[in-house]
């Protein structure tokens, strides 16, 4: 009983597959001879679901239903428009879909910024090795990078005086034992001295006031870490 | 209306927004949609509220949606049945819908396919042509079909009415019941199946 069930199933399977390949009943119906009288009832209910088609609405409703939807629109239209009159009109009449993610991002934006800058002010103290050293050269790269040539005296000049105070503070802790770190801020401090000896930033007077404080404080450093 | 003319309507109503392309969708789609909606909720005046609700979301979105010929059926009849159960919640909150058995009985007392807006307007007739199956006659009356229908579980009747009576593919189908193709194709076999077990005893 259970093996013609599943029989039955099979065969109403490929007879529905049938139908729905477009074969009209009569041909779909050749495919299984056997089965003829137990796919007759299903042929029966699927055609007769045919006649559901004949259901036909009232003209009037139709006509009526799109007279009401037009004036429908219309009232609605005018409700919307009293709406924004009423909030202020162009700036909710400006207010498009994107606008939230638009403000979102803004707001990450001008957050990430303001962090950023802190960050930045911040790492202008900062001595060789610490955390944020890294950032301040990086900032000083991007600002040498981006500064006309005529201009670049003053950010040597700046930069050959921030190198020569950074020596300063490590000279003044008396805890500091990053040689590595003191050793890279002298060579440093040579090439800037060198570029700006090159490029005739350096007065006179100025030349031997930076000479001065450069072996003050080589010595402190041969003094300290034991540098050649 | 073929395919190419409810592209251009489609197009054409966008770019223009003249309302005389609209109404041709309208026309077109009117007696379909309606139908459905009758198919699906027994309480008429419901159904036309609910036929005037899905035409009104066309006209309104119609122009803010990427559609084309393709993808305009799979979202009216879409429209249509996120309305049809938005009705049964709001129907099921007031407690207000008649249960299944009631409305059958209610129907069978009240004489199916005489009375009534559905029924009214039924041809009773045998699907049947003479010319194409000569052997097999109609063994159903509309009431029965229209009983059968009803027993149905909701997705069941919606997946038969929208294959056979509406005759969308399985892929629009699909789209509008959120199921792929091979769910719908089970879900129409076991529809097929029970209607059978309901009607042939």
């Amino acid at each position: 009983m259970n093996n013609d069930k599943n029989v039955n199933k099979k065969v109403l399977k490929k007879f529905l597959n049938l139908l729905d390949k477009g074969l009209d009943m009569k041909t779909c119906l050749a495919h299984f001879p056997d089965e003829r009288e137990n796919l007759e009832h299903y042929i029966a209910i699927i055609g007769n679901f045919k006649n559901l088609r004949n259901i036909r609405v009232d003209k009037d409703f139709e006509n009526n239903s799109l007279k009401g939807i037009y004036l429908r629109t219309r009232i609605e239209n005018i409700k919307n428009r009293e709406k924004i009159s009423k909030k202020g009109g162009l700036l909710v009449r400006l207010r498009p879909a994107y606008l939230k993610p638009l403000v979102i991002f803004l707001g990450i934006f001008i957050f990430m910024s303001f962090s950023f800058a802190g960050t930045l002010y911040a790492s202008e103290s900062s001595i060789p090795g610490d955390t944020l050293y890294s950032l301040k050269r990086t900032s000083e790269g991007i600002h040498i990078a981006f500064t006309p040539y005529k201009y670049e005296k003053g950010i040597y000049l700046k930069l050959l005086e921030t190198r020569l105070s950074e020596a300063d503070s490590i000279l003044n802790k008396t805890d500091y034992t990053n040689t590595a770190a003191a050793e890279k801020l002298m060579f440093d401090i040579d090439i800037t001295y060198k570029k700006c000896l090159e490029r005739k930033y350096l007065g006179a007077d100025q030349n031997e006031h930076t000479q001065i404080r450069i072996k003050g404080i080589e010595e402190g450093f041969r003094y300290r870490y034991g540098m050649q | 209306m073929d395919d190419k003319e409810l592209d251009h309507c489609i197009k054409s109503f966008k770019k223009t927004g003249d309302n005389l392309y609209y109404e041709k969708i309208y026309r077109f789609f009117f007696q379909k949609i309606h139908r459905f909606v009758l198919l699906n909720i027994s309480d008429s005046q419901a159904a036309e509220d609910i036929t005037v609700d899905v035409f009104y979301n066309v006209y309104r979105y119609m122009t803010k949606v990427h559609l084309n010929s393709a993808s305009f059926k799979p979202w009216i009849y879409k429209i249509t049945r996120n309305l049809i159960i938005d009705y049964y919640r709001k129907e099921a909150k007031h407690k207000k819908s008649q249960s299944l058995e009631q409305y059958l009985e209610d129907k069978q007392s009240d004489g199916l396919g005489e009375e009534g807006k559905v029924d009214k307007s039924f041809v009773v007739e045998s699907f049947m042509d003479s010319d194409s199956t000569d052997l097999i006659e109609s063994q159903f009356t509309n009431h029965d079909i229209l009983k059968g229908l009803y027993s149905l579980p909701d997705i069941q009747k919606q997946v038969i009415i929208l294959r056979f009576v509406e005759e969308l593919n399985y892929k629009s189908i699909g789209l509008i019941i959120n199921k792929n193709e091979l769910a719908v194709r089970a879900i129409k076999f076991r529809a097929i199946s029970r209607l059978k077990e309901l009607m042939v005893k």
